[in-house]
């Protein structure tokens, strides 16, 4: 559905003419988002709009009411509510504005900051922030609204929209709201008040697209004291990695017997406050790993799938219950402190009656910079990755489930033997992000939607955490929120011009 | 060139991550300079990004799209520099440059492509041999007094940009060889190596090119073809074979850039370096000469499930990176500080590609965001490899009035020995 030419020349005014167009060639090319290709019923939009400012993203959201046109807004990730005729879509990558106050712990950024933008600025002042397991590459103010976690949420906090701070938020009627420290002068150093906090409004903890009320375009987000030491990179892609310093940081796996002991000890470290991070450590990363070489032959899937069915199959097949865990310590302050936290996890796992041995690992390619996080694609074919968070003792029953689901549908999603569930702690072990990958070819992508349908509705039973593609089946149980977050919907979107709410 | 069938796989297995438009993530130091797709930082468009011209494959292999002026613009903005292809590689394994390289071609098959600056290009090439229409039989003309061997087992390829632009590159590369005692020999009958003319998906006459070439190698008798151009350098070594159906190491030479030449002689104890060469130089790495100029490998799509057997893979960590600052570092004097995005994360400084002939304004642009990365080293100098490159960037230099040398290293080397 064509714009009228007036409002075309409206945007146009907003943007100036060359950061808009209703070239088929570019509105193809922005009506897909990220995932398989064929997905969904995805319209091509009718205009696309970059905006750089938040003024220009209030002139737009204003053209949009005046002329009732829908809109969708992103950066990196999938537009949502393409499904609609006749939407403008709003890209706001040319939004990259960053500011890092070292003294207040905390950075300004606009949608456009990547995470590993941000992460290499902070290393330089010694600070650091939570890369989400995703990716670097993705916008930290977009991330943050919606899930924003990493695996060092651990020790640092989890849910990326509990550190943002203040922020600027244009509403889907077209008013540019500040929020927080920025409603009284341009600081965005604190998020509370003056008045009510609107940010849980804005932000969406992963329940719908953050911009279904509007578009958020600046957040100040917390950061974090980090050891002064540079973590230096090395290598050329695509084995590339980061240099860990060996006084402040050492890796330790432990393996247990039965999945039981593992996620008991498991919440020990956490209770004891020890570790950068803890997990289990799912076979297939072992695989993953060999498939990360450079040129031989026998890399990428090759290498993937020869490992997994010569190495890693057997040996589960042989104890299936059998766990790995690792932990990455970590001597904040100093390097006592690591020597403190090497001891406690001695005693724990001897608790156990396992040993904790120290890795020669001296590296880091995905907790830092995230910078392998969309490797698991690398053994071809698809995956589905069943995300959950909750407890771990909540996490531990909803992958019974995956589990249990997976048979149905084996062949011809592989044959994991129930071991692909990894279980990431956040918060010193209060919550746990629970994913499973469940990989199928590419001709076998479908089945791998009936095996996420499958596991939510049994999930809603033992009162899951609601995500987001499944809220009319999850809402019952949690509040009815989807009808919830209709109403605030109507409220500050009256023309219904912002995404859909679920 | 890759099948229809091979074509829509790679493109389908693209699942828009963006991990193409950025350097390898581990070595992102500041958010200047953490993107690394020419078109995409400029015109920030999704089409102009390499998931935007992988999509747009699809969409004009199903009818979907055609070559609009606005595809062609994309498709023929982007430098072909393969950033995208070497980060795509280190989690995804798609060829992504390849997909692109062939949407050129299908652009050109189908009379839409290419831009008329390449046409003007190919008519140049198949009338005089050279890409600018000078006459052919000025090809020599850069010799001044410089006599070649009649007969050795060293050709020197010169290329067009050296033998009629910046011809003091082609002597200082001839004296550096003589200097050494290297005996080397012209080609009888040198041609375009056509780099341009295959990126720009002019494959007939890229094909007329190769094998007018490798017949004149075969003809010398040499077993060793040396270049200091590194887009000859990427012809001889991938585009060539590609062309040809064959593998690099089934070629009948061995081609080597004149640093890895230089740095073999170094390593062997018959190269050093006497002169005092005071200077703080950065390196930019040529896209042909780094990330692009891992040898071919000639593959038949063979895929049990998902794995594709008896591939091998070309992810830019074989480039030749680490002898261009072997001797750099070799040179009494000389210090060199790298750049944000060097080696296979180096930022593309628009030469590549044809982009240059089609579109000289982003290719400044592209250029001078290169010099201004280099400012950024506090060095006084930047070093490079390939004399379409040294020319770009020295006009982006003057552009910006940065105070910034430009050399290619032939300059540098020359003024040790």
């Amino acid at each position: 559905m064509a714009l009228s030419k007036e409002a075309y020349q409206a945007l146009e005014s907003v943007v100036g003419p060359e950061w808009v167009s209703d070239d088929p060639a570019i509105l193809e090319a922005d009506h897909v988002g990220g995932g398989v290709h064929g997905g969904g019923d995805i319209k091509r939009p009718a205009c696309s709009i970059q905006p750089e400012t938040a003024e220009e993203v209030q002139g737009i959201i204003k053209v949009c009411n005046k002329y009732m046109i829908p809109f969708s807004a992103t950066t990196t990730n999938p537009p949502p509510g393409l499904d609609r005729e006749g939407v403008i879509f709003i890209d706001l990558k040319r939004m990259r504005k960053m500011v890092i106050d070292e003294e207040n712990l905390y950075a300004t950024v606009e949608p456009g900051v990547s995470f590993a933008a941000l992460q290499g600025e902070l290393f330089k002042k010694g600070l650091v922030t939570f890369v989400p397991m995703c990716g670097g590459n993705v916008s930290v103010l977009a991330n943050s609204l919606n899930v924003g976690e990493g695996a060092i949420s651990y020790r640092y906090g989890d849910r990326g929209y509990r550190r943002i701070l203040a922020a600027e938020w244009v509403t889907a009627d077209g008013e540019i709201l500040r929020i927080g420290s920025s409603a009284l002068q341009d600081d965005y150093f604190w998020g509370e008040g003056p008045g009510p906090d609107l940010r849980g409004m804005m932000a969406s903890s992963n329940l719908e697209s953050p911009t279904t009320r509007g578009i958020c375009t600046k957040i100040g987000i917390r950061v974090f004291p980090f050891v002064s030491e540079r973590l230096e990179p090395t290598g050329d892609a695509p084995v590339t990695t980061l240099m860990l310093p060996q006084n402040r940081f050492r890796y330790y796996n432990f393996i247990f017997d039965n999945k039981e002991d593992a996620i008991d000890a498991i919440y020990e470290i956490g209770k004891c406050e020890i570790g950068l991070f803890v997990m289990t450590v799912p076979p297939w990363f072992f695989a993953m790993a060999r498939a990360r070489g450079s040129a031989e032959v026998l890399t990428g899937a090759a290498g993937f799938w020869d490992y997994w069915e010569n190495h890693e199959a057997p040996l589960i097949r042989e104890n299936p219950n059998r766990t790995t865990c690792r932990a990455l310590l970590y001597g904040i302050g100093s390097d006592k402190r690591l020597a403190y936290e090497e001891k406690v996890l001695q005693d724990i796992c001897a608790k156990y009656g396992v040993e904790a041995r120290a890795s020669r690992r001296t590296t880091d390619e995905t907790h830092f910079m995230s910078a392998d996080a969309i490797v698991s694609n690398l053994a071809g074919g698809r995956f589905t990755s069943v995300i959950l968070f909750e407890s771990l003792d909540h996490a531990y029953k909803c992958a019974g489930i995956v589990n249990v689901n997976t048979r149905k549908h084996v062949p011809p999603v592989l044959d994991d033997y129930g071991t692909t569930n990894w279980f990431l702690p956040f918060e010193m072990c209060h919550i746990c992000k629970l994913e499973c990958l469940r990989f199928a070819s590419v001709e076998d992508a479908g089945e791998l939607a009936l095996l996420m349908q499958d596991c939510h509705k049994d999930f809603v039973d033992v009162g899951a955490y609601p995500v987001r593609p499944a809220a009319e089946l999850y809402g019952p149980k949690w509040e009815n929120y989807p009808e919830k977050t209709r109403k605030f919907k109507q409220l500050l979107d009256p023309n219904n011009v912002a995404p859909p709410t679920s | 060139m890759l099948s229809v069938d091979e074509y829509t796989r790679q493109a389908k297995m693209c699942m828009r991550c963006t991990f193409c438009k950025f350097i390898d993530l581990n070595w992102v130091k500041s958010l200047r300079f953490s993107r690394q797709c020419p078109i995409d930082t400029r015109y920030a468009f999704n089409l102009f990004s390499p998931h935007g011209l992988l999509h747009s494959a699809l969409a004009e292999l199903d009818g979907t799209l055609e070559f609009t002026p606005k595809l062609m613009e994309a498709l023929y903005q982007c430098t072909l520099c393969g950033a995208c292809d070497a980060r795509c590689k280190r989690n995804l394994d798609i060829e992504v440059l390849q997909v692109i390289e062939n949407l050129r071609i299908r652009c050109v098959e189908q009379g839409k492509g290419p831009m008329p600056e390449h046409r003007v290009m190919a008519d140049n090439i198949r009338k005089t041999r050279n890409e600018y229409g000078k006459p052919h039989e000025d090809r020599l003309k850069w010799l001044d007094g410089i006599k070649p061997a009649q007969k050795a087992d060293i050709v020197y390829f010169v290329g067009c940009n050296s033998a009629y632009k910046q011809p003091e590159l082609a002597r200082n590369t001839a004296r550096i060889l003589s200097h050494n005692g290297t005996e080397f020999m012209l080609l009888a009958d040198e041609w375009c190596a056509g780099n341009y003319v295959l990126a720009t998906g002019q494959v007939d006459l890229a094909r007329e090119l190769a094998e007018h070439n490798v017949k004149a190698i075969q003809e010398s008798g040499a077993k060793t073809v040396i270049t200091s151009s590194a887009e000859v350098y990427k012809s001889l070594k991938v585009d060539f074979p590609r062309l040809l159906g064959k593998s690099t190491e089934d070629m009948p030479y061995t081609p080597l850039h004149i640093t890895e030449y230089l740095n073999q002689l170094m390593q062997d104890g018959k190269l050093e370096f006497k002169k005092n060469v005071r200077m703080k130089v950065t390196y930019h790495d040529p896209c042909n000469l780094g990330r692009l100029s891992e040898p071919w490998q000639e593959w038949v799509p063979n895929y049990v499930r998902v794995i594709p057997i008896g591939k091998v893979w070309r992810r830019g960590d074989r480039g030749i990176y680490d002898p261009p600052r072997n001797i750099l570092k070799g040179i009494p004097g000389i210090e060199v500080i790298e750049m944000e995005r060097s080696r296979s994360n180096t930022w593309c400084a628009g030469s590549c590609g044809g982009t240059e002939l089609a579109f000289p304004d982003f290719a400044m642009w592209t250029a001078g965001e290169r010099i201004e990365e280099a400012q950024a080293t506090g060095t006084d100098a930047i070093v490079t490899a390939s004399p379409d490159v040294k020319e770009l960037l020295t006009k982006a230099a003057a552009a910006k009035k940065a105070n910034m040398a430009v050399y290619d290293i032939t300059e540098i080397i020359y003024k040790a020995i």
